[in-house]
């Protein structure tokens, strides 16, 4: 399937536990209380030490938990790790939602597998400690390389040496093929990448400027922006760059285009109107639409939730701020300040970039129903335009 | 030898029998379907796949435009269509030496001349030096020339016409108050921009090349507006045939 999904043996142990009557009817109760996503889930860990014990809090602390004393969680995650992680979660009444260890892979990797386990135990949603992003790093002479890393930035892998200024990553969900846009051959062209074979195709080298690619699902197809015909214009082509069609001809200009996961609508930013605003095109062609974006008054860098129902996207006043709001269009929720978000695969986490004190970006992770923000630990200096692999 | 011949007599036989047949059966399945008038009361879509040629090009427009196109008439779900533009857009670039377009906006590239070719520019020498002075600034999150900006150009146009071997690349930026992907766009707005006044004033689209860098290279680093009102511009860089 993904790349995202790291491969590893992890052995199942199942270790003797409680008995089964106890395990069905009690702790189905608890997962009950916990099903409010707005809410942090309380848990208590203990046991773990080192890099599992940190990687593990931060794991579970990105996808809804708060980590409080053992006498006001709901879940306790213990358990022990050396050169196997054997990891438990129990109610305080020690009713078990979870046995399970871990073996054949780094600490970090074994934590993050325990705990898109936990998460599914509480929530009974699928846990994103196991994807990936692609992002930009940018050196001093704004020359930059394309990094694919975990998702709290560690083991990052410059996927591009092409030492020439580049931007704007984006991965085909539920594919291999990455595109981006570099001004390796002094052209801002469109390239994509394949994570698996390492071949590499221009996409787009027309005159003007080629931008803001946008791989579809499957990774068949990728819209751009492309100024050929006057205007920076919508276009798709595939994968190769072959069979481009023009989708949109608009007056004003178009940028940052995404794709809804059915691959059947583009949404993208358009100054049409005046402002910067949403629209969304049908992906064969058709007449653009307006997305109402109530409560804002611009809006740029899409991005459609793999679940397809919420579009989140940027907003500009003062500063930048991440925004969600329906697919369809309506009112917009405001989360955190921050820019040019990506949705994870859970349709819950948003990881965006926004910029410190003297300049440099940095990526952050945030849990939309509970709008709380933390950053990725680890950043390679000036990062920003994160794509989550998904 | 015998029983073979007959073999393929009576074969030959039946086939041209079968061959009647089926010519009958063709000319009555003709008169029955080929004369078949168009229903009443159906508007033909003009966007639909069957009414694409058989060399992919698309229909033409019907000729009645007593019921003209509206969004809401749109048929979602067909291959890509030309829909009637909001605008006529003239994509073939005037040869050199044509007047532009009387209709011709001077402020925003309304007519959106198409780009030429990379290879057209390609082993140019780039003289950045040339016209550093003639760097053209723009408004916040604007990318209009504004008339005190305008005659910034006439050194760049005239450069280029007392050199007709001299070709022209408009590069163009922004500040960072703008998310990246949106200020690429905008920085080539601007630029296209630039590219239109030039053509106005007489140069060939085929000599001017624009790119945008967005946000990713300013002019002056720093979080002020002084700063920002610097980075919002574009640069002409002179290019010059190698010999």
């Amino acid at each position: 399937m993904n790349l995202n999904r790291r491969q590893f043996t992890a052995a199942l142990l199942t270790t003797a536990a409680a008995p089964l009557g106890a395990q069905a009817a009690e702790p189905s109760l608890t997962v009950n209380k916990l099903v409010d996503p707005s809410k942090l889930i309380p848990i208590a860990i203990s046991g773990f030490t080192g890099e599992t014990a940190s990687t593990l809090r931060f794991d579970l602390e990105v996808a809804g938990c708060a980590v409080v004393s053992a006498d006001q969680a709901v879940a306790l995650v213990h358990g022990t790790n050396g050169a196997r992680l054997e990891g438990f979660v129990s109610d305080r009444a020690k009713n078990y939602l979870l046995t399970k260890g871990y073996t054949g892979a780094s600490a970090r990797q074994l934590a993050h597998a325990f705990a898109d386990d936990v998460i599914f135990a509480l929530t009974r949603t699928r846990g994103i400690a196991q994807t990936r992003v692609a992002f930009k790093a940018k050196a001093a002479n704004n020359t930059g390389e394309i990094f694919v890393a975990d998702y709290d930035g560690h083991n990052a892998v410059a996927i591009t040496r092409d030492g020439a200024i580049i931007a704007a990553p984006s991965w085909g969900p539920g594919s291999q093929w990455l595109a981006y846009t570099s001004y390796k051959l002094n052209n801002p062209d469109i390239f994509s990448h394949n994570l698996a074979t390492g071949e590499r195709h221009i996409v787009a080298r027309y005159g003007g400027s080629n931008m803001s690619p946008a791989v579809a699902p499957g990774g068949r197809l990728v819209a751009m922006v492309l100024s050929k015909d006057g205007k920076p214009d919508l276009y798709v082509a595939d994968i190769h760059g072959r069979g481009l069609q023009q989708l949109t001809r608009s007056r004003e200009g178009v940028s940052s285009p995404c794709w809804s996961p059915d691959g059947q609508w583009l949404c993208y930013t358009s100054n049409d109107d005046g402002p910067a605003l949403l629209y969304r095109i049908p992906a064969n062609g058709g007449a653009p639409q307006r997305l109402r974006t109530t409560g804002v008054f611009n809006a740029t860098e899409p991005d459609w939730s793999p679940d397809g129902k919420t579009i989140s996207f940027t907003t500009q006043s003062g500063g930048f701020e991440i925004c969600v709001v329906p697919a369809g269009g309506g009112e917009v929720q405001r989360l955190c300040s921050g820019q040019d978000p990506t949705w994870a695969p859970n349709s819950r986490t948003i990881m965006f970039s926004k910029r410190g004190r003297g300049g440099p970006m940095s990526l952050s992770l945030l849990d939309v129903p509970t709008k709380r923000v933390k950053d990725v630990p680890l950043n390679l200096g000036n990062c920003s335009q994160p794509a989550w692999a998904r | 030898m015998g029983p073979l011949k007959i073999f393929t007599s009576k074969t030959s036989m039946k086939r041209s029998l079968f061959l009647k047949l089926s010519a009958l059966t063709l000319l009555l399945a003709v008169a029955a379907t080929g004369c078949k008038k168009t229903p009443k009361n159906v508007t033909p879509i003009y966007g639909a796949k069957t009414s694409v040629d058989e060399r992919g090009n698309a229909p033409t427009l019907p000729q009645t435009p007593t019921n003209p196109r509206t969004p809401t008439t749109l048929d979602v779900g067909n291959p890509l269509t030309p829909l009637t533009p909001v605008r006529p857009i003239d994509n073939n670039p005037p040869s050199i030496g044509n007047t532009p377009p009387p209709n011709f906006n001077p402020t925003s590239p309304e007519g959106g001349f198409r780009s030429a070719d990379l290879g057209e520019f390609e082993g140019m020498l780039t003289d950045r030096e040339a016209l550093r002075g003639s760097t053209v600034h723009f408004d916040y999150d604007k990318s209009i020339v504004k008339a005190t900006e305008v005659v910034k150009l006439q050194e760049a146009a005239r450069a280029l016409k007392s050199n007709p071997n001299y070709k022209l690349l408009i590069e163009g930026h922004c500040d960072e108050r703008g998310t990246e992907e949106y200020n690429r766009a905008l920085g080539e707005r601007r630029a296209l921009s630039v590219r239109a006044q030039l053509i106005k004033s007489g140069i060939a689209p085929t000599r001017l090349r624009t790119l945008s860098y967005g946000e990713d290279k300013p002019a002056e680093l720093g979080h002020t507006e002084a700063a920002w009102a610097k980075n919002r511009r574009s640069d002409l860089v002179l290019l010059k045939p190698k010999n």
